[in-house]
């Protein structure tokens, strides 16, 4: 135990000891403190707490112990033990906290504990965040460590990411549009891989599965294979054979068996796995697995919005990741897709294939995409993005705006008043601001705004709303929650916007309501900029708040001291009160 | 903020906090979220006097599979022997009007030669409920709204008897005056299921210190049976039903025409407020043969349209 802590528990025993129960309070916090500051010295609690903390998706709190783990492992006599590495690499990567993740795993390979598992977990990261050939470089020198150490199971898994480092780099070139010799290659590459474990050990269905996709995709994509390649549909046949005949089918299974029916060209049947995958058969899936299965799903098998078969499917997993805590989605909000919103099933057969819980998952998620119809990009007059917007019926602000669509965006990004196009960011005037409506039929006409009817600037409700022209292809009437969620019990937020000024997208990570106090209300959501101005949801899509800042020292609120990493939007019925004072 | 007050229905329930949260997570399927929309709520549970320890979570609630379904025993009406006459001549007129005779035995082969009565809505089920189940919730039925109206005294557990009316409504009652002292504004309603409404109804027309409520929603209540209702203490005028000093506002009846419990499920022409119809029946289709199960009520996007009405939301 560390000297300073006995010197804590000793200065507490005798305050206890003298009734001085202001001094064991002083004590207790400052041990309370120190102990928190030095978790990573034992490595057991440490692993406790940082699974608590990624369970509580506090990202902030994250952050800190690796930061801690690290400053520590820096000092530390001997290599951090493999037990405890282990789990808590793990922690780091079920919750997809992938920068986290190669940062600690990077210094405990330097500090001494590189195991192969690490060192695989460290290249797993870096593949995630992108850093493909130094992840690759990670697996070529580990590939050769597990084979002279022979171990095998590892050396499976290693050979197992060295494809799909080579498949992310065939798929982000492809995706660009850069074609080539290195490209194919790539590919050709990443099915050698692949299909050399599962031709080792034909129980490797997680191989043999992404080998059948890429020799799929190198079909569609017209890319010829040496010879020798394996045989994508007799492979998939194959392996749904595994799969039916195991007895007791792991979780990963089911996505293979969807993947080997995508391949047979059986839509019905990859319909009918998802669902085994996504439902209770399924619930383990956590976030990463499920994020997995929608990366392939999307990138590997270019499914898209634009079937409805294919659609139903991409739902089906979008909707039960974000069922999940943590579940990280940015989900375009293709034609389709909105097709398939607008058509409320009638006659219960899809409720039949899916399962009444997965069928109100579903449902849950295609209204969510009908809110998206609601929501706008605020541009300047050169079409850059500055901003989100949304509309809403002019009755329902204000009575005095029956019969039009107003905008509702932030003051910040659109005002008439000088000071807020002066501040930074500056606002654009309403006559340099243009709107796009996204997820509408005229996705690519840009509107101007007509007359400004209520501002507040940034300091106070940092809110605009401005009249929309009759031809603005609106049509979806968001609902408005007359009260703010309950706070407590993990309740959720949700936020659709432009962020980074990019396509429309659903910005739902660990979407947590923190705490609210008209008219502000604080969660976890990260938004990015170009979010300010989007309309924030309680969990059945009723409008609640404009969102329009974030920070990772807001100030709490309801009184309570200190700070913390938050978003916060201003509550809908703030604005609409403050519109009922100035427009009487 | 908003709250509801919930007090549910016949039969073993799972604990309390549980009830309350499947309940909750039902409506947010119908489209309501109270908790996402600031409102709170609380359950009445007295499924403690009736039975010995909570249903087990896992099970799948109120299914024809649980506790009613194959498997589960019928329960024992050995309660119903020697009454005296008005409490006999009601166990038998109710035995009548749910359908099963005292003398047809239990279990799962039997089959009533005459399955059916032509005022019970049984003819038109789709998919037929069978009879075993059907008559294993009559049985529940019976023995609740027994004890219940008879304020008989009731041992869930060895050692532990209740006088079952007078403390299902002090539970009633205590749970509204807590919430009412908790409320800082906004409407406070009483949704009831199954037998909960016969104790709500109880508790809001008769029970004089019993608080008032904004808002008043039954669903799948059996309220309707002519038995039940002719024995409440005082007794029941149809021309004056209306629970008004204790319902400020509106009442909405929620029911599905396949539901066995709910007899003669429309009730506005039964509860009038002096002497006019100002109840809003809503029918609404549940599916499957299990047509009582609260969860699908509570799933359906009509009953909570009308909650988020009563609630103002």
């Amino acid at each position: 135990m560390p000297k300073n802590v006995e010197a804590h528990l000793e200065g507490l025993r005798r305050a206890a000891l003298d009734y001085d129960a202001a001094r064991v309070a002083d004590l207790a916090e400052s041990l309370v403190s120190d102990l928190r500051d030095r978790v990573a010295e034992n490595p057991k609690a440490f692993v406790r707490e940082l699974a608590r903390a990624c369970d509580a998706f506090d990202r902030g709190r994250v952050a800190e112990l690796c930061q801690q783990l690290v400053e520590h492992l820096r000092v530390r006599a001997r290599p951090y033990p493999l037990a405890e590495s282990k789990k808590l690499l793990d922690s780091l990567r079920r919750k997809r906290h992938f920068e986290e993740l190669a940062c600690v795993a990077d210094v405990l390979v330097q500090t001494g504990q590189d195991a192969p598992r690490v060192r695989r977990q460290y290249a797993q990261a870096l593949i995630d965040l992108g850093r493909l050939t130094a992840g690759f470089d990670v697996l070529v020198a580990l590939e050769a460590d597990c084979k002279r150490l022979k171990d095998e199971g590892e050396l499976a898994e290693a050979r197992g990411l060295m494809g799909r480092a080579k498949k992310q780099m065939y798929i982000d070139a492809a995706a660009s549009g850069r074609p080539g010799a290195a490209v194919r290659e790539s590919l050709g590459e990443a099915i050698g891989h692949y299909a050399g474990e599962y031709r080792r050990d034909r129980g490797r269905i997680w191989h043999g599965i992404n080998a059948v996709a890429l020799l799929d995709r190198a079909r569609r994509d017209k890319i010829r294979l040496g010879r020798g390649a394996l045989d994508a549909e007799r492979t998939a046949r194959s392996l749904l054979r595994t799969i039916q005949a195991s007895e007791e089918p792991d979780l990963w299974a089911f996505a293979t068996a969807a993947e080997a029916s995508l391949a047979l060209g059986d839509y019905g049947a990859a319909l009918e796995w998802t669902v085994r995958y996504t439902s209770v058969e399924g619930s383990h899936a956590d976030a990463f697995e499920l994020a997995s299965t929608l990366r392939q799903f999307e990138e590997v098998w270019q499914l898209s919005g634009a079937d409805r078969d294919q659609a139903r499917i991409l739902n089906l997993l979008r909707s039960a990741l974000l069922a999940k805590e943590g579940g990280q989605v940015e989900v375009q909000a293709p034609r389709a897709d909105l097709q398939l919103a607008r058509e409320r099933e009638t006659d219960g057969t899809l409720e039949k294939v899916l399962g009444a819980d997965r069928y109100k998952t579903l449902r849950w998620y295609e209204d969510g995409l009908r809110c998206a119809r609601a929501v706008a990009q605020v541009v300047d007059l050169g079409g850059n993005g500055q901003g989100t917007g949304f509309a809403l019926r002019g009755d329902d602000v204000h009575a005095s705006l029956a019969g039009c669509w107003v905008l509702l965006t932030n003051a910040h990004v659109l005002s008439d008043d000088p000071a807020e196009q002066r501040g930074t960011p500056a606002a654009l005037a309403p006559d340099e601001a243009r709107v796009r409506f996204e997820n509408s039929e005229e996705s690519d006409r840009e509107f101007p705004v007509e007359e400004l009817v209520f501002t507040s600037p940034r300091e106070e409700l940092d809110c605009t709303i401005v009249k929309l022209p009759p031809d603005a292809p609106v049509v979806e009437r968001l609902e408005l929650s007359r009260g703010l969620p309950l706070v407590g019990k993990a309740r959720r937020v949700y936020v659709i916007g432009h962020p980074r000024g990019g396509r429309l997208s659903f910005s739902l990570h660990d979407n947590l309501l923190l705490d609210h106090e008209k008219p502000w209300v604080h969660y976890r959501a990260p938004t990015e900029g170009g979010s300010s101005g989007s309309p924030v949801f309680n969990d059945t899509w009723r409008l609640i708040a404009l969102h329009h800042s974030g920070g990772l020292d807001l100030r709490r609120l309801r009184g309570k001291t200190g700070t913390y990493a938050a978003n916060e939007g201003i509550a809908i019925q703030s604005i609409l009160a403050a519109v009922r004072a100035e427009l009487g | 903020m908003p709250h509801v007050t919930f007090i549910h229905g016949i039969a073993n329930k799972p604990p309390k906090d549980k009830l309350l949260e499947a309940w909750n997570s039902e409506l947010e399927v119908g489209g309501l979220s109270l908790a996402g929309e600031g409102v709170t709520s609380s359950m009445v549970y007295w499924a403690d006097v009736m039975y010995p320890e909570p249903q087990a979570v896992e099970a799948s609630y109120e299914s024809v599979d649980d506790a009613l379904g194959t498997g589960a025993e019928d329960d024992d009406l050995a309660w119903a022997e020697g009454l005296d006459g008005e409490e006999q001549a009601f166990v038998n007129a109710m035995r009548e009007r749910l359908g099963f005779d005292k003398d047809s035995p239990d279990g799962e082969d039997f089959e009533p030669a005459t399955p059916t009565d032509e005022d019970q809505p049984v003819r038109f089920e789709a998919i037929p409920l069978p009879w075993f189940i059907k008559r294993r919730a009559m049985k529940r039925l019976l023995k609740d709204v027994y004890f219940y109206l008879f304020n008989r005294t009731f041992s869930p557990r060895p050692g532990e008897s209740y006088r079952v009316q007078t403390h299902i409504r002090k539970l009633f009652v205590d749970q509204l005056k807590a919430d009412a002292a908790a409320n800082d504004g906004g409407p406070h309603v009483v949704v009831s299921h199954s037998m909960g409404t016969v104790i709500s109804y109880d508790c809001l027309k008769n029970v004089a210190d019993c608080p008032s409520v904004q808002g008043y929603m039954t669903v799948g209540s059996p309220l309707g049976i002519s038995e039940v209702h002719d024995n409440f203490k005082p007794k029941y005028h149809a021309k004056d039903a209306f629970p008004s000093a204790r319902v400020l506002g509106r009442w909405v009846n929620v029911y599905d025409r396949l539901d066995p419990v709910a007899f003669d499920p429309r009730i506005a022409n039964d509860s009038k407020k002096g002497g006019e119809e100002v109840i809003r029946d809503q029918k609404v289709r549940n599916s499957g043969k299990w047509r009582h199960s609260s969860y699908k009520y509570y799933g359906q996007e009509k009953l909570c349209d009308h909650l988020r009405s009563l609630l103002e939301l």
